[in-house]
């Protein structure tokens, strides 16, 4: 598919999706919605989670496979790394505006699908 | 071989001329709906056709180019052709060069494949400084008013468009995107 005609079509479709992602939420996987579910009980719980017993709390992910993910959501904008005052090595997950703006959103389109 | 020649210009003229007549379009709606936001008659504080420029070096390349000289030698209103040639000259090359540089620093390649939403906005702000710089050096050279008031207006001027446009196709596909689930 090398003619000028389908390659403007290719440079289109690329555009489009960078100009998708300057107006949506960054989109999350099953797997890295699972993760921030997981961390945001914690949260709720007014506990901020390492990186390390998130790691090895979650029954559904190797710890590999949690690190890999976490990475993603930060690089997503939807956790923030923050680092033990008292230890260089222990990391806190926190929130970050978009992860509160996400769960605020998904409880605004619960409350509107029960008529609340 | 000569008629795959003769049929390849007659595909990038046609494409130049549609790149023109969007360009035109484009210039008339920013003077009839954004007429408040006029700095001086050749500066907006909110330009909307700077997204047709980068919109069409990014999607057509030198054909976009093209287009956009044609468009802007039609739209460009001064006392001298010649004065004319050198302000489309400038519209139509700075978003190729700002596209040129910022494929280069992304290591993009020509197809865009890869293209985040981020580089994407510093394409916007370089496509903007870069014709804000030019135009600007050229009213400099070429006029008895030796300052640079527009710099920043014009600046401003077209990454708020460039930004407002992608806004609106973005959101136009996200409609058509929609309908299609809907209507089939």
């Amino acid at each position: 598919m090398n003619t000028s005609t389908s390659i403007s079509y290719i440079k289109f479709l690329n555009l489009a999706n960078a100009m998708r992602e300057l107006t949506e939420f960054p989109v999350l996987n099953p797997m890295e919605e699972y993760l921030l579910n997981h961390i945001a009980l914690a949260w709720h719980a007014n506990k901020n989670p390492s990186v390390s017993q998130t790691m090895h709390t979650s029954s559904e992910m190797s710890p590999s496979t949690v690190h890999r993910h976490l990475t993603t959501l930060r690089r997503k904008g939807f956790v923030r790394l923050n680092v033990d005052e008292r230890d260089n090595r222990v990391k806190f997950i926190s929130h970050t505006p978009l992860s509160q703006q996400y769960f605020s959103l998904l409880g605004q389109c619960l409350s509107d699908s029960v008529g609340t | 071989m000569r008629s795959a020649w003769t049929s390849q210009i007659k595909q990038t003229l046609v494409e130049a001329l549609a790149i023109a007549l969007v360009w035109v379009f484009f210039f008339r709606l920013n003077l009839f709906v954004f007429a408040h936001f006029e700095f001086n008659s050749r500066v907006y504080w909110l330009f909307l056709p700077a997204g047709i420029r980068m919109m069409a070096v990014f999607i057509f390349g030198w054909k976009g180019v093209w287009g956009l000289f044609i468009g802007s030698t039609y739209t460009n209103e001064a006392e001298t052709d010649a004065y004319v040639l050198g302000l489309s000259a400038i519209s139509a090359l700075s978003p190729m060069l700002a596209l040129l540089l910022c494929r280069w620093f992304y290591n993009l390649a020509s197809t865009l494949k890869g293209l985040k939403a981020k580089q994407l906005l510093v394409f916007t702000l370089i496509g903007g400084l870069v014709n804000s710089l030019l135009s600007q050096l050229y009213f400099y050279a070429t006029s008895t008013d030796k300052v640079f008031f527009g710099f920043v207006p014009m600046f401003v001027g077209d990454v708020l468009g460039t930004l407002l446009f992608f806004y609106m196709v973005a959101k136009l596909l996200e409609f058509l995107s929609a309908y299609h689930k809907v209507h089939g």
